[in-house]
């Protein structure tokens, strides 16, 4: 190609060149480099596809299931879901499609394509947009510049790339996985790999709008989960909070030591702490009980997770001991946000006359919330979705004969884990963990706006 | 004599929180002790778990060490944990950096995607990373245990670095930026020791994770030389008819102890970050 | 929006990178579903099997040493003991083990199968074996059916078999007995002899419990099915009676005299059915001031020293009757071994598979863990250190008299759990706890299909 022929291209001509070779475009550009890593994205993607598919040996013809590779077979594998189940015998297992591990791939092939889409996009306008530089200015930009302006203008997407990239692969794809199986047959009846999983559309949706006797259930549970999450995410925060401030005060000496105190149940295991206060807290033969029957306290044993007439005391029995294991997080936390409030401000106030209770509501806290009110509400989700500590403590007891499947401590997710994992009900436990996920969303969200944190995003 | 009375209320005061500092951590050691004295127990099961044992024995410690490969798990979670601490605290100071000192386009959209990805209840989790791993060639490996554990607490840490890093004046990194540093210069020498406090918890934070995981790792580790000690230790009791609790706290005991001097270690870096004066407002 | 840069790049070359790493790393993993299996296909003629020696022929490479058999233990010392004991018998091929626990191997097998690593053989529980038939983690045992039936009894191969073939091989008897003090007994009544039937029990609990001080005079986890079955089955009721799994025979007059008697024993053991925890029963016999608890065989271990320790002697008896009623039933709890679906070598690991359930295999597990092996009495006594044992003998007395169940569905156990706490713990009517059962086994049924 010769110098002249490069400088007359007009701009179409380098858009098709590097939609049909990545990369050729800025070869005309004279950006090489650029231009090369462009190709080897394009070149990489294909050698991908090949090495994973079967592309040597094509008896009956090109068939995706067949002889598709990584992309290929991936989509085909999402949108049919396998054509052919494996059969049980006595030599084990016939070849054939395993409908989940299909879906799943294909949720990473798409997931890939669309990065490699973004690509494509990017390396034809990149070379479409350098063609009109060159055509504007008569500047040939090296990609060595390019590479620079682009860490100028990107440094924030650059630094953020590992990010995005786990998030998107370690959080996104079990969540479009759990939210795809939602629309699936797949149940207990039907369990790859001998048998296919097929796209059902809504009747999920329609069959859990069908189970009617269930509702009040659904509603006792949620209405104590919504109780339980705000009640423990504000306990351990203030609990926390009030400890960070107490060990802080300049009254305190020893502070090393009242906070390495207070961390321990952080640094035990939460699973291991649960399970041991289960067995202190047993109303029957825990030594609480007997102890407080023996010092003439109580009459009787106290059932305190235990007692089907008085469900409040186990609820609240649950929130104190998660009070127990969570309140050292918000110390250490807010332990660390309180160094960050300069002393400027409490010699102000001091000079004003401020009490110190004044100082703490007018300075201390705002400050500290501000920080940490994005964090309450992550906290007020985990605990939404706190599957541990009530599942190893109560085990959702005491029982409630008015619900199905449920007890009296059991929280939306407890209930949904018990329901649909114990019985293999995959596409209902989806169903209900999408709904989940609006209850929560919509809570959550609300409460952002409230404090006000989206308009400072 | 206002002083004086001020003085008198000052000690009642200063009694006061201490003794509000004494009963919580009675509160907090009493179970503690319970479960150290679990793992010098005799018996196997939980309910004879006390605080002051009968017989005390270093049994449990024994059979830990020698009939299980403990020592080895303990190896592969200090391994896992350093490396969840560094890889951890990395990204996410890098990513908070960016959502706290740069505008660009998405950034909104990102970080509530980032709070939105939080609120989906894990549903089938296992089976998508069990795939995944399988694609990329990261089951059965250290490395993709610190990939696990460093994307799950990744969206938490984005926001709670990105709020504190907000709470620091931005005059520094002018300052700073005018003197001729680059972005990556500032980050390093100016936002990387004020955020410290910061930093250390969520070192710790991400140091303390993978000695609790179990329910992934157990399905993404196979091999006996890969375990962890969460692996190891939560199979001691799967069920009914596998209960070796003392065993099992005699292993929590050895793993709080790392945590615990992590973060004994830690504190000052958590306590005085700030240098005293800074602008901080 | 071309700028949006480098930093894609860099991540999507690193993930080419990983790709390709992939590729050539773990070829059978990237194809997954399709290649997992690849070896299969090459011997889809099927098996040999030597009608002389009645064995399958082993493959080639596992039959040479050159590629080591897989299993999946949950104790380290029962793979050892197997390893060792398999190599006396077949001293070219090498054994592997894993520790994989039994309540997660099914689980993992679904998985590590697909991905082309998982065992050839693992063990299990006798609940999760529906599981493991479903997603096709467990093969059939072939020809070797025959043999293992002679060998162990039927309510255990009932566990194990659907549609007339059975997919794994009980190993060790978990059955649950009534264990009892000895020592004190005959203190409290001048004989050793354990009760029968639950009214000699309760005439013992009305002198010797003290609430008060939580002295029972038996204990057992009130709020499981499994456990009440005993009682339940002495008046006549069994579940799913002509073995139609569409009718767990909630209803059935049966049960209801049943649970009505079963209620009045909380006048002997008054204690919420979630406080009845299996480790505080357990603890309280090792203590001896329990004369009875109701328990499996996992406890011998911790018996035997603490019965050594604490200067008592105990023993294992059938589960008590009802006076009135029948010989008391029980689920038959067992462990099972299964071959791998996904197995490369399904004849070796058959071979295996059978060996587990030999002679020798059950002294392996014996001697390494103190279970009990799932053979029925002729065989068992061949088995070293079984025979003449009194309180395995018990455990064996009492799984004679298990009730014949197929894989249950896994909602059995949560509407049966939930009858018995509703019962035990006077939450609703017997009635109407009988009705809240149904109405919660079908429902369930009706939302599984």
């Amino acid at each position: 190609m010769n110098e002249q022929a490069d400088r007359r291209a007009p701009l179409w001509i380098v858009g098709i060149f590097s939609s049909v070779i990545w990369g050729a475009g800025q070869l005309l550009n004279k950006q090489f480099l650029k231009g090369f890593i462009f190709f080897c994205i394009f070149a990489g993607s294909i050698a991908v596809e090949i090495l994973t598919g079967n592309y040597g040996s094509m008896p009956h013809g090109f068939s995706l299931r067949e002889n598709g590779g990584f992309f290929l077979k991936g989509v085909w594998g999402l949108v049919t879901l396998g054509t052919q189940p494996r059969k049980m015998g006595i030599t084990g297992l016939t070849e054939g499609d395993h409908s989940i591990v299909l879906m799943v791939n294909g949720i990473i092939a798409v997931m890939v394509i669309a990065i490699l889409l973004f690509f494509y996009i990017w390396n034809i306008r990149d070379a479409v947009n350098g063609r009109k530089r060159i055509i504007q200015t008569g500047v040939w930009q090296t990609s060595t510049e390019y590479f620079k302006k682009l860490w100028e203008s990107m440094y924030a997407y650059i630094v953020l790339s590992p990010s995005i990239l786990l998030l998107l692969f370690v959080s996104l794809l079990p969540i479009v996985f759990g939210v795809l199986i939602a629309f699936t047959d797949y149940t207990r009846n039907n369990i790859p790999p001998t048998k296919l999983i097929h796209w059902v559309g809504l009747d999920n949706f329609i069959t859990v709008t069908q189970v009617f006797s269930w509702m009040h259930t659904f509603l006792g549970v949620l209405s104590w989960t919504i109780v339980w999450a705000i009640l423990a995410t504000v306990t351990t925060y203030f609990l926390g909070f009030f400890q960070a401030v107490l060990i802080n005060s300049p009254r305190v000496k020893f502070k090393k030591l009242w906070r390495s105190i207070y961390i321990l149940p952080w640094a035990i295991p939460g699973m291991v702490s649960a399970l041991v206060f289960k067995s202190m807290f047993n109303g029957q033969f825990g030594p609480v009980s007997q102890f407080l029957v023996d010092i003439g306290l109580t009459s009787e044993r106290i059932f305190w997770f235990t007692d089907p007439s008085n469900t409040t005391l186990a609820r609240v029995m649950a929130l104190i001991i998660n009070l127990w294991l969570g309140f050292p997080y918000f110390m250490a936390l807010i332990g660390g946000t309180l160094t960050n409030i300069s002393d400027s401000y409490y010699e102000a106030a001091r000079i004003d006359g401020a009490t110190s209770g004044q100082m703490f509501w007018k300075i201390t806290f705002p400050i500290v919330y501000k920080a940490t009110a994005p964090l309450l509400t992550m906290s007020f989700v985990s605990n939404f979705n706190n599957f541990g500590v009530i599942y190893f403590l109560t085990g959702g007891g005491p029982a409630n004969p008015n619900y199905n499947f449920a007890g009296s401590t059991d929280l939306l997710i407890t209930w949904l884990y018990k329901l649909t994992l114990d019985n293999r009900l995959y596409n209902m436990g989806a169903v209900m963990s999408i709904i989940v996920f609006f209850i929560v969303g919509t809570f959550s969200l609300w409460n952002l706006r409230k404090s006000k944190t989206f308009e400072e995003l | 004599m206002n002083n004086k009375r001020k003085s008198h209320s000052g000690k009642w005061k200063t009694a006061l929180i201490y003794l509000e500092l004494i009963v919580m951590a009675l509160v907090i050691i009493y179970p503690v002790i319970w479960i150290v004295g679990s793992s010098f127990g005799s018996s196997k099961g939980l309910a004879n778990a006390s605080a002051i044992p009968a017989n005390p024995t270093l049994q449990n410690f024994k059979d830990l060490l020698t009939k299980t490969d403990f020592p080895l798990w303990y190896m592969n979670t200090l391994k896992v944990a350093f490396a969840n601490m560094f890889f951890g605290v990395l990204i996410s100071t890098l990513g908070a950096y960016a959502f706290s000192r740069f505008k660009f386009k998405g950034k909104r959209a990102g970080l509530l995607s980032i709070l939105i990805l939080q609120m989906f209840p894990t549903f089938l989790t296992a089976i998508a990373v069990y795939m995944l791993f399988l694609n990329f060639g990261l089951l059965n490996s250290l490395t993709g245990l610190i990939v696990v554990g460093v994307a799950a607490q990744l969206p938490y840490n984005l926001w709670l670095l990105k709020g504190y890093l907000d709470g620091i004046s931005p005059s520094f990194d002018e300052a700073a930026l005018i003197d001729g540093a680059s972005r990556t210069q500032i980050f390093v020498r100016v936002i990387l020791p004020l955020a410290s406090p910061m930093l250390t918890f969520v070192a710790v934070t991400q140091f303390a994770a993978p000695w609790m995981d179990f329910i992934l790792p157990k399905l993404l580790i196979s091999s006996e030389e890969k375990k962890t000690v969460a692996i190891g230790l939560f199979s001691m009791i799967s069920d009914e008819t596998r209960n070796e609790f003392t065993l099992f706290a005699a292993g929590a005991v050895l793993v709080a102890v790392p945590i615990a001097a992590l973060y004994i270690a830690l504190q000052k870096y958590l306590i005085n970050g700030l240098t005293a004066g800074g602008d901080k407002g | 929006m071309k700028k949006l840069g480098l930093l894609s790049l860099t991540l999507l070359l690193v993930s080419m990178l990983a790709l390709a790493g992939c590729g050539n790393g773990s070829e059978n993993g990237a194809t997954g579903g399709s290649g997992g299996n690849a070896a299969n296909s090459g011997e889809s003629e099927g098996i040999q099997w030597d009608a002389e020696t009645n064995e399958y022929v082993m493959e080639e490479p596992i039959a040479s040493g050159e590629v080591p058999l897989k299993i999946w233990v949950e104790y380290e010392e029962y793979g050892k003991a197997l390893q060792e004991a398999f190599a006396k018998k077949y001293p070219n091929v090498k054994v592997e083990y894993e520790i994989v626990p039994k309540v997660d191997s099914v689980e993992r097998m679904a998985l590590d199968g697909e991905a082309g690593k998982g065992a050839d053989v693992f063990t299990t529980n006798y609940d999760e074996l529906g599981n493991a038939i479903d997603n096709a983690t467990a093969a059939p045992v072939g020809n070797y059916e025959a043999a293992l039936k002679e060998r162990i009894s039927e309510p255990f191969i009932n566990v194990v078999t659907r549609d007339e073939q059975m997919y794994g091989v009980p190993i060790s008897t978990e059955s649950i007995a009534l264990f009892y003090n000895k020592t004190l007994l005959k203190e409290l009544t001048g004989s050793d002899e354990p009760a029968t039937t639950w009214e000699e029990i309760s005439e013992l609990a009305q002198t010797y419990n003290n609430p008060a001080t939580n002295q029972w005079t038996i204990r057992f986890q009130a709020g499981q099915i499994y456990y009440a079955y005993s009682v339940l089955s002495s008046l006549g009721w069994h579940l799913y009676q002509d073995g139609d799994l569409d009718n767990p025979n909630f209803e059935a007059p049966e049960l209801k005299a049943g649970l009505e008697y079963y209620k009045g024993l909380r006048n002997i053991w008054n204690v919420n059915s979630a406080d009845a925890t299996y480790d505080s029963i357990e603890n309280e016999f090792i203590k001896g001031k329990t004369p009875y608890v109701i328990t499996g065989p996992w406890v011998f271990a911790d018996f035997d020293k603490a019965a050594a320790e604490n200067g008592f002697e105990y023993g294992v008896t059938k589960l008590p009757k009802v006076a009135s009623g029948e010989e008391a039933s029980s689920f038959s709890g067992i462990s099972v071994a299964v071959v791998s679906g996904y197995t490369k070598y399904p004849a070796a690991a058959r071979v295996f598979l059978n060996f587990m359930a030999s002679d020798e295999g059950a002294a392996a597990l014996h001697q390494s863990t103190g279970a009990i092996p799932a053979l029925n009495e002729e065989h068992l006594n061949n088995v070293e250190g079984i025979a003449g044992n009194e309180h395995i003998g018990g455990i064996v007395a009492q799984s004679e008299n298990a009730d014949l169940m197929p894989q249950v569905p896994e909602y059995l156990y949560t509407s049966g759990n939930s009858l018995m706490v509703n019962v035990w713990d006077n939450l609703l009517g017997v009635e109407e706890a009988q009705q809240k059962a149904t109405k919660e086994y079908t429902e369930m049924k009706a939302l599984v299909e």
